[in-house]
């Protein structure tokens, strides 16, 4: 690189002065004793109100406080410090952020003689800066909410819950006429939606605190699948619909795995499929795609005839609260939260949910687990 | 965790009595660098961090244990009982001076003097007393400790740093001396400066030297006065030093005055309290 040929003139004196940043000389316990041109502008104040002075005295009283119980000391300790910001106080009263960077010169005999301290003006990065606090502040503070909100959901809502839905079953039982039994009917279900939902959002709540286990024990497929069937045949005859269980023979008796968990998952699906599909019906599945020694892979798919999700939205229906029909929102009932709760359970167990859809034909949800075989077969 | 471990507390010198440093807000152990030393030929030196600061264990911080400085206080106590100390010196400086009062009352056996640099029983004004300090500038220092990157390090370095790559670019800024948890230090601010232990002063036995500097915006002349005045049988003495660190702007001078009060010979310059 060539330099041009006439260098405009500029002495060391005059970049001194006019630096864009603020230059002071200091002694060691402050006192001012040179000071550039930018420093005397930023602050309003002329030379000679500023020699003689600390430079203490053009900080705010907590700015005070931080020099003597951290600029000071660390200065003394390592002999330099670097970006302490202070606010500078102007001539008129006014603040001025500044970052402020030290370095001490010492004698030979390593005795402080000066300090030497930059001023950058920080207004800008300052500002930027207690934004990002600020909204730091805001999301700490919201998440202390939720998890207030998430508490009174756990005791002030489920327990008197918990009442209402014994209260009823006890009512059921005192030889209702047919309407007042209807109306039980509507209270139990009516309960039982809201239990559910309250379920759901301590599940997931705890899911995203990491606080949901993973037990692994021995249990029979064949029952657990049959069990979850036959708990969902009711709600599939009230909506005219076919619900179907296939095992694959080749599944041994006994695994081991997280029966809970994996019941969890199914009923959530199951019911989804239930809830988005008209006419047709819904199947699950299990098929033993893979066994290696005392390990079995087996893929669970639910099957539906129903309503479809396009493919530009088949990437979202794993997000919280979202719904099939967009802005219907809560009109099929639920809180949006099944498919996440399922997608973070499955993702637990070690797996992945997978979706395939048809809009107007149906849809398959999938996923493959990895179970130990308990029956002692190689 | 242990209590040793819990303070990151460090032993070197030789002899007895044991001489216990406590460190004041914004800092560690390390402030001690330039005065312990002198003291290892004729003491146990005895270095702590308080919980949140230097290489303590920030796990052990509770906002219950650490409401007032009484907490603080009980973690002095617990380092003597582990160590078996007794008829210790106790240098505390700024806030642990006020650490080292309360620790004295508490179980006056376990020390035979008190070094106090720079005290303040109360930092903010109330009625005649001059603490020195509105409540207000205490919520802005609070406001100021944010906006530094000390009190940011721990989250903030790597991030100004903005090179991932290059961890120890963002050690540098971190793990230099007076690391504090920037949590701990607002917490540990705001129960430094708005405590009140003006009550406390007339309850030490223990023999005790006020150190005061000129010109000590954090504990002016008249808050040292005020603690000279209100603890029977102490020393006051006024340093050339100024600031509130002699500790580190003028070691000789303060290991001259503690040698002087340990010897029994009096504060320099100084006067003993009616």
């Amino acid at each position: 690189m060539t330099l041009p040929n006439a260098i405009p003139e500029e002495s060391a004196e005059e970049l001194y002065e006019n630096a864009p940043c603020g230059y002071l000389s200091t002694l060691p316990d402050g006192t001012i004793v040179r000071a550039n041109a930018t420093f005397l502008s930023w602050t309003g104040h002329g030379r000679g109100e500023v020699l003689q002075r600390t430079f203490q005295e053009f900080l705010t009283v907590p700015g005070k406080i931080y020099y003597e119980t951290h600029y000071a000391p660390l200065l003394a300790m390592q002999g330099f410090v670097r970006e302490i910001a202070f606010d500078l106080v102007r001539k008129d009263g006014s603040r001025l952020p500044v970052l402020v960077n030290t370095a001490q010169r010492r004698d030979a005999d390593g005795r402080h003689l000066l300090s030497r301290t930059t001023l950058f003006d920080a207004t800008e990065r300052h500002r930027y800066e207690r934004e990002l606090l600020q909204a730091r502040r805001r999301a700490e503070e919201a998440v202390k909410i939720k998890d207030e909100l998430i508490a009174m959901i756990g005791h002030d809502i489920r327990n008197p819950l918990a009442s209402l839905v014994s209260g009823l079953r006890l009512l059921e039982r005192q030889g209702l006429s047919p309407e007042q039994a209807r109306y039980v009917e509507l209270m139990k279900a009516t309960t039982g939606y809201v239990t559910t939902l309250t379920g759901n959002i301590l599940d997931m709540s705890r899911l995203e605190a990491g606080a949901m286990t993973i037990e692994s024990a021995p249990f029979g497929l064949r029952d657990t699948l049959g069990a979850i069937v036959r708990g969902l045949e009711a709600q599939a005859f009230e909506r005219g619909l076919r619900l179907s269980l296939r095992i694959d023979p080749a599944i041994p008796e006994r695994l081991a795995g997280d029966r809970v968990k994996l019941g969890q998952v199914l009923v959530n699906l199951l019911g989804n499929a239930l809830k988005f599909t008209e006419r047709g019906g819904v199947e699950l599945e299990a098929l033993l795609t893979e066994r290696r020694g005392a390990l079995a892979s087996v893929r669970f798919s639910v099957t539906d005839t129903g309503i479809g999700i396009a493919s530009d939205r088949l990437a979202h229906v794993f997000e919280d609260y979202w719904q099939a029909g967009g802005e219907g929102g809560f009109a099929r009932g639920g809180t949006g939260l099944g498919l996440a709760i399922s997608r973070r359970l499955v993702e637990l167990l070690g797996s992945r949910i997978e979706v395939a859809s048809t809009p107007g034909q149906g849809s398959v949800f999938s996923f493959t687990l990895g179970l130990r075989v308990e029956d002692g077969q190689p | 965790m242990g209590v040793v471990e819990r303070h990151h507390v460090r032993i070197a010198g030789q002899g007895e009595p044991a001489m216990l440093f406590a460190h004041g807000f914004g800092c560690d152990q390390n402030m001690w660098r330039f005065v312990a030393p002198a003291f290892e030929q004729d003491y146990r030196t005895v270095l702590f961090d308080h919980v949140g600061h230097g290489a303590s264990d920030r796990s052990a911080f509770s906002r219950s244990r650490y409401s007032s400085l009484d907490g603080y206080a009980r973690d002095v106590l617990d380092i003597c009982h582990e160590l078996g100390l007794r008829d210790a010196v106790f240098v505390g400086h700024s806030v642990s001076a006020m650490i080292g009062v309360l620790a004295a009352i508490r179980e006056p056996a376990l020390f035979s003097r008190l070094v106090l640099i720079g005290p303040s029983p109360r930092y903010t004004n109330d009625g005649d007393y001059v603490g020195g300090f509105e409540q207000r500038d205490i919520e802005e220092l609070l406001d100021v400790l944010d906006d530094n990157y000390l009190g940011w390090s721990a989250n903030m370095a790597p991030v100004i740093m903005g090179n991932a790559e290059r961890p120890d670019l963002g050690r540098e800024l971190t793990e230099s001396f007076c690391r504090t948890d920037p949590d701990i230090a607002r917490h540990f601010a705001r129960v430094t400066f708005l405590s009140d232990n003006r009550a406390d002063l007339p309850k030490v036995r223990t023999p005790a030297l006020v150190l005061q500097c000129s010109n000590d915006v954090i504990a002016p002349l008249e808050v040292g006065s005020y603690v000279h005045r209100h603890m029977p049988g102490s020393k006051l003495a006024v340093m050339k030093a100024t600031g509130h660190c002699p500790n580190l702007s003028a070691p000789e001078e303060t290991i001259a005055l503690m040698r002087a009060f340990l010897a029994g010979r009096g504060a320099a310059g100084g006067d003993d309290a009616a």
